[in-house]
């Protein structure tokens, strides 16, 4: 399979010399900066340099508030669509795909108003110019996908395939109505010079009711032509038209259709209508003479819209894959041979052709963005075309389609929500490109942090979530926000920086005596055990408030056990003796002959750790801590004698 | 159940507001005001949705449309309507802002700022929501901090500076002196003005999991009847006289509940929207004998489970609400939107009229509400 | 492609590295000028400058942020034979109310005889690590240990790659289960020898080792880059040598044990000398879909493969070489429906819009050319809404109701 070369397109930066220098870049996350810099070749050549940088965006479309509404709306049925359970009876499921497909194609219809709107209502003619462009692309993107609709996803067969194309013909090619409205409104219709231009236009399109009635107005204008235009009206009336619904079998159909264009042949012959030239080309486009209908083609305007004219007068029982032959033929008749076909064109032809995946490469290539042929290609590998096409990449082609348009989506500094229910319905790369970029969102406020976290744990993806929950963290630590940075690192799981936050309260508490954020130390519950220092603090914090509610014999038996089980950290010792000191020399004894002698223990291994430390180093305070540990020595003592002498008491 | 329009508007909608309809004259509301979030350029917006309620008519006719819309700096976190020409919002670059509407020729234009309302020593901090009971302000962020305001004083009334040591994430009025918070680390905090000091009147929280609440709403009849809403979905309702714990826990959502309001006029009825892109219409009725079947959407009867026995003494005095039996008291939830959506982000109710926004850029607008 | 965005970026002299933030809100900008400048993104969009200091003193060639896991953290690496690590601090001064921020140097590495070349952090689940490499042919790799305390770094290791470093790239490949690897890449042109080296460390013998040298590159090497690994089990190396090179590298794995230096295979993915010159830098996007490389032919190409893993360049950035409108060049804003308002683009953009695909704009309308159709003709523009669409539909309310599954369309045939 070859791929259309296309010459990659030159996006001119401003201000840079080419001959100059290179151009610095660094990727972003919507765009590419560019800068001028060094170049060791360019170095002689001296002059100013560019002093900018410039941010480059590769596509606009994601940008336009109203293709905007497109996207979201799109992805709304997109989601409804991977929903749709697969046992189903195939005739449901295909009633249900034409549905959703006929959502798509109103979205993108309601979209194009609301650009042609603008386009109308904007002074500045180079915007409006933009947006008529984006109503054309959007005009043939819908042309294709109700192609393929009919096509693919319909798969009408024979008989109700011509049907269907008429009514797509129709459908695109609406200003035959605006046309007849201005006849019909006209004081004498018969007499308005695109009154023929309108009954011709109405035949080439198969509404004959909506032709007669519009000659209707032409009969009381000429009575003395009367009876042709009866005959005219008569054949127009009889043509018969297939009813898919009804018993009549499509040969029934055929036999009766021939024989009303034999009808209709004869008095072409015989000249019935050779005293008016306009009935006789009407009649002559009833016996599909190619040459009156390429006369018209200014009405036709499109080489597809011949093709449908064509088999409605010649071959309506057409059968699809029949449908290329015709189609071929029409396109060399219409276009003149010395022009190319457009892009456009290619793509109606490969669809004629039922060459699926040539659709999409065209339109792949020929549009900006990836939208439709993500959409399209999901639609249709619903529909399980993909596969029947023998393309051995047929599911990797949707996912490639729908991982580029996601991504592109995840650029966007808004839609990136979308792009994840894009990512969940790739199976193979889905999750790992998720992961990768929903850590790149940037998190402005708490709230858009909880959105993307509650993203990230729904799919389990817990390593994003730690590294979300610390970077919250650092951020609210920086901010000086404890009780956040807690909160979060809690959340984040991570052990080693809840003990450095539960530090960083310790040594608040140090330095200010009373510990901030009660409130949050007092409700840790479970979470204390994260960490040994967030137990410490969570324990030491009860322990003041024991104390504080004078609830002395628990709040001594707390200080010792965090000793004792070595929850404390060792340089904290000294303070928690000294908390202990109040507690020793209160009148009422509170600490056991036990816990005394462990009080004792305590303070004797940290005295031999400080020792140790010491030798190295002359304290300062030697003196403090000589007396500090002087007064604990004292109080121990004297609480150990009161203790043995109580317990030593018999009651009487 | 009618069907309900979706307006796509082109930007993430992170809060919807009704404009008060005088008390007096009997209309359904017509003018709502919405704020985005998550844009380069946010916008506060002001739409009207013109006839409403109707008997028989087209619900396109209901289609909002756009009046006025001004740019906003910063995501609109939290989004009041003052008086009738007056919107007060809170952003996320901590600032603290008052726009008027002028109904002549349709223009928003803003009235006043309090920049800085919010702030770290070196960095703005989110206001993350507003209250008001004209003429004050309260306004709260990720800062931790209360902030008293009064309309026209371009300066700040009262700071309550470390009012909490984490994330505050919405504020209502209680009493014109007396507010009530609610933080990421699960408590109410009553607050009251009158007193000096920085300490908060009352706290209550749930004990066990310190869940964040996310919103909180006030019966609009019983000022001490309170409804919050969680990180878990949960909804718990309050009695902040007695005790410390709530009255009732309901599981409502499976994500995120983002806003809870009681019906301003029919407080049996009660609504809530989500993270996981469903609205639920609870409805409270005590002693029906037949269950009401609402039409359409989706029934279910959720079991409530109550904490604490209901308080002894006249039943016809207690709340429905509070009525944890679930024996007693039936209640009927309804998902009011049609299928599930990205985040519902906020909504509002008013009159028979409920609008909401969504993550998808959509408003929904339904006109007939049962109740 | 367009220009959406122009910044003054305002140094004296040339800039010689731009680096965006793992987030994409800030950027850090270096240059000659030996200074180093700091942007912020407003929640408008627009870039302010909010910290600008003499880093060095030498030129700076380049500058990189710290992921933001270990706070705000910069390393810039110069010519004058150092690498620096700066931090943002926030507190005492009141800069941050006038919109300033303040960076203190944590340390400076001084390790390096020669210009230090380059400067990278390594993936974070290693720590707070940072390599420099320098035209003395050494790799140095940093520690440290106390993220909280930034002035404490260590020399962990020190890899002697014999040939003077121009480049060098860390594996993003962010599981454990990897363990980390590096490659180096040489600008050296005396020596005949392989260019870029791959060295990845080693459990058991806790140190890096050399296990591969890629002997098709024998030309001066000017930047390397990996890919971030989506899933492959390969890795993907692109190298900017005299032509763009993208490599691929199989890991083949002898036994389970990772006592032995994983053995890797080496395939050529690509090879581009779209450029005609010598390629001086290579970067992969945020995805790795798409590469980028710029040449002394003052262009730069973006690369981009299909799902059948065919490589060609799909877009040209390219100097125009016109002289900037001084009024126009700064904070040009792209209007709401993404007009490219760009200072010089008189002409419709080439390549912006697909609109030349469809419809040639120069040609008149002639039968059978869609235009006929497409575009509404000139006399409907005047009027007003209703008739615009040139549809007699009405738009199919439908879709704002849920009820209802079929579109209002012209009645289907059964």
């Amino acid at each position: 399979m070859e791929e259309v070369d296309v010459d990659p397109a030159v996006t001119p930066i401003p201000g840079i010399n080419v001959a100059r220098g290179r151009l610095g870049f660094v990727w972003g996350p919507g765009d590419i900066l560019v800068y001028e810099s060094f170049s060791p070749a360019a170095a002689p050549l001296g002059g100013p340099f560019c002093q900018d940088v410039y941010a480059v965006r590769k596509d606009e479309d994601i940008y336009s508030p109203v293709l905007r509404k497109l996207f979201n709306e799109s992805h709304h049925i997109f989601v409804g669509l991977q929903k749709i359970t697969f046992d189903l009876p195939s005739k449901t499921k295909k009633t249900q795909f034409v549905s959703i497909s006929k959502n798509y194609r109103s979205v993108i219809r309601a979209c194009m108003e609301e650009v042609q709107k603008l386009a109308v209502s904007t002074c500045e003619s180079s915007l409006a110019a933009q947006y008529g462009n984006q109503v054309s692309i959007l005009l043939a993107v819908e042309l294709i996908w109700n192609l393929c609709e009919v096509l693919f996803i319909d798969a009408a067969q024979a008989g109700s395939l011509l049907l269907h194309l008429l009514d797509w013909v129709r459908l695109h090619k609406a200003d035959v109505d605006e046309k007849a409205r201005e006849v019909l409104q006209y004081e004498s219709p018969a007499n308005h010079e695109a009154f023929w231009d309108v009954v011709i236009s109405f035949v080439l399109q198969g509404r004959m009711d909506e032709a007669r009635s519009v000659l209707d107005k032409q009969v009381s204008q000429q009575p003395a032509a009367r009876s042709i235009f009866k005959l005219m009206d008569s054949l127009l009336m009889k043509m018969p038209i297939y009813n898919p619904g009804s018993t009549q079998t499509l040969t029934e159909f055929d036999v009766k259709w021939r024989r009303w264009h034999e009808e209709c042949n004869r008095c072409l012959q015989d000249g019935s209508f050779a005293s008016n030239q306009h009935l006789l080309t009407i009649c002559k486009i009833l016996v599909c003479d190619v040459d009156t209908l390429l006369e018209h083609k200014e009405l036709l305007s499109t080489w597809y819209h011949f093709l449908v004219t064509r088999l409605l007068y010649s071959h309506p029982t057409v059968k699809p894959i029949d449908l290329h032959y015709y189609a071929q033929a029409s396109m060399d008749m219409f276009m003149d041979t010395h022009s190319a076909p457009e892009p456009l064109d290619s793509i109606l032809m490969a669809a004629f052709e039922f060459d699926l995946h040539q659709v999409i490469k065209d339109c792949s290539i020929a549009l900006n963005n990836w939208w439709f042929v993500a959409h399209i290609t999901d639609l249709l590998d619903h529909c399980k075309l993909l596969q029947s096409h023998n393309l051995h990449f047929g599911s990797n082609l949707r996912e490639f389609l729908l991982l580029e348009y996601a991504s592109g989506l995840f650029t966007h500094h808004s839609l990136w929500q979308l792009a994840v229910d894009y990512f969940d319905h790739c199976p193979e790369f889905g999750r790992v490109y998720l992961e990768l970029q929903i850590e790149r969102v940037p998190l402005d406020t708490e709230r858009k942090a909880l959105k993307v976290l509650r993203i990230c744990e729904q799919r389990q993806m817990t390593e994003q979530v730690r590294s979300i929950c610390k970077i919250m963290a650092v951020r609210a630590l920086r901010n000086n926000r404890l009780g956040s940075g807690l909160s979060w690192t809690i959340r984040a799981k991570d052990a080693a920086f809840a003990t450095l936050i539960s530090e960083r309260f310790l040594q608040d508490y140090c330095s200010k005596g009373s510990f901030s954020d009660l409130d949050l130390i007092d409700n840790l519950g479970p979470s204390m055990l994260l960490s040994d220092r967030l137990t410490f603090l969570g324990k030491y914090r009860e322990f003041h408030r024991l104390y504080g509610e004078n609830r002395f014999s628990e709040a001594a038996k707390l200080l010792l056990s965090l000793m004792t089980a070595k929850i404390a950290p060792q340089n904290f010792w000294m303070t928690l003796l000294t908390d202990a000191l109040p507690l020793l020399e209160q009148k009422e004894v509170i600490f056991s002959t036990e816990q005394t002698h462990e009080l004792m223990n305590c303070l004797e291994e940290l005295i031999s750790v400080k020792a140790v430390e010491n030798q190295d180093h002359l304290m300062q305070d030697e003196d403090v801590e000589t007396t500090k540990l002087e007064l604990l020595r004292l109080a121990l003592a004297r609480n150990l004698a009161m203790a043995i002498v109580k317990e030593g008491t018999v009651e009487n | 159940m009618d069907s309900i329009n979706a307006k796509y508007v082109s930007q993430k909608i992170s809060k919807v507001r009704w404009r008060p309809v005088s008390s007096a004259a009997l209309q359904q509301p017509e003018v709502f005001a919405t704020g985005s979030w998550d844009n380069e350029d946010n916008k506060v917006s002001v739409w009207s949705v013109g006839e409403c309620g109707g008997a028989g008519e087209d619900a396109f006719e209901g289609d909002p449309q756009l009046l006025c819309e001004l740019r906003h700096a910063g995501d609109v976190l939290d989004l009041q309507f003052l008086d009738q020409d007056r919107i007060v919002t809170a952003s996320s670059t901590g600032a603290v802002t008052i726009f008027r509407h002028h109904h002549n020729n349709q223009t928003l234009s803003v009235a006043q700022r309090w920049d800085k309302a919010h702030r770290y020593p070196c960095d703005n901090a989110p206001c993350t929501g507003v209250a008001c009971s004209s003429p004050e302000l309260v306004s709260v962020g990720e800062d931790g901090r209360v902030v008293l305001f009064r309309v026209d004083q371009s300066g700040i009334l009262r700071t309550i500076d470390n009012a909490d040591s984490s994330t505050i994430h919405a504020v209502t009025f209680l009493r014109t002196t007396e507010v009530l918070t609610v933080n990421s680390i699960g408590q109410l905090k009553l607050w009251d003005f009158r007193q000096q000091g920085n300490d908060p009147a009352q706290i209550l929280s749930l004990t066990g999991d310190r869940v964040p609440l996310h919103c909180v709403d006030r019966h609009p009849n019983q000022q001490h009847i309170v409804a919050t809403g969680g990180q878990d979905g949960m909804l718990c309702i309050w009695d902040v006289r007695q005790g410390s714990m709530p009255f009732s826990l309901m599981e409502a959502h499976s994500a995120e509940m983002w806003e809870v309001h009681f019906h301003p006029s029919n407080p049996d009825h009660l609504f809530t929207c989500s993270e996981d892109g469903s609205l639920l219409h609870w409805e409270t009725s005590t002693g029906s004998d037949a269950p009401s079947f609402l039409q359409g959407g989706r029934n279910s009867t959720i079991v409530s489970r109550s904490s604490a026995a209901p308080a002894g003494g006249n039943q016809s005095l207690i709340s429905a609400w509070l009525s944890g039996d679930s024996t007693k008291g039936r209640l009927e939830t309804t998902h009011m939107l049609p299928s599930q959506t990205l985040s519902v982000n906020s909504l509002d109710v008013l009159g028979q009229c409920l609008v909401c926004g969504t993550d998808g850029e959509a408003i929904y607008v339904n006109s007939r509400v049962p109740i | 492609m367009f220009v959406a965005r122009t910044i003054a970026a305002d140094h004296k002299d040339l800039i010689h590295d731009v680096s965006y933030d793992f987030h994409g809100r800030r950027m850090a900008t270096c240059s000659s000028d030996q200074s180093v400048k700091v942007w912020d993104k407003g929640e408008d969009g627009q870039w302010r400058c909010t910290a600008s200091w003499k880093t060095h003193s030498g030129s700076v060639w380049r500058v990189t942020w710290a992921h933001p896991e270990f706070g705000q953290v910069l390393a810039s690496c110069s010519f004058d034979r150092t690498a620096a690590v700066w931090e943002e601090i926030v507190g005492e001064s009141n800069d941050k109310q006038r919109g300033l921020s303040h960076w203190i140097k944590r340390t400076t590495l001084v390790d390096s005889r020669t210009s230090v070349t380059d400067v990278k952090f390594a993936p974070k689940h290693m720590g707070l690590v940072l390599s420099t490499c320098s035209a003395d042919g050494v790799v140095r790799i940093y520690e440290a240990p106390d993220v909280m305390n930034l002035s404490q770094w260590s020399l962990q290791h020190e890899i002697s790659c014999k040939i003077s470093c121009s480049c060098l790239s860390w594996n993003p490949s962010s599981s454990r289960a990897h363990p980390p690897m590096i490659a180096v890449g040489s600008d050296d042109s005396v020596t005949y020898c392989g260019k870029v080296q791959i060295y990845e460390y080693n459990e058991n013998t806790r140190k890096y080792a050399k296990v591969e040298t890629l002997m098709t590159v024998t030309d001066p090497v000017h930047d390397v880059a990996f890919s971030p690994n989506l899933g492959r089990s390969f890795h993907v190396l692109a190298i900017a040598t005299k032509d763009v090179r993208i490599f691929k590298l199989v890991p083949l794995r002898e036994s389970s044990s990772t006592s032995v230096p994983t053995k890797l295979e080496v395939q050529v993915m690509a090879q581009f000398d779209h450029h005609s010159s010598q390629v001086w830098r290579v970067s992969w996007n945020i995805t790795s879909t798409l590469l980028a490389s710029s040449g002394d032919d003052g262009c730069v190409r973006l690369w981009k493969a299909n799902y059948m893993d065919n490589w060609k360049c799909t877009g040209i950035l390219r100097g125009d070489g016109s002289p900037v409108n001084g009024a126009a060049a700064h904070g040009t804003v792209v209007g709401a429906a993404g007009t490219a308002v760009s200072a010089a683009a008189q002409q419709p953009l080439v390549g912006a819009s697909a609109g030349r695909y469809f419809f040639p704009h120069l040609e008149a309308p002639r039968p059978g050319s869609r235009l006929g159709l497409l575009l509404p003709p000139p006399a409907l523009i005047e009027q007003t809404c209703d008739s615009e669409s040139g549809y007699t539909q009405p738009a199919p309310p439908r879709r704002r109701h849920f009820k209802a599954n079929t579109a209002t369309l012209p009645p289907e045939h059964e």
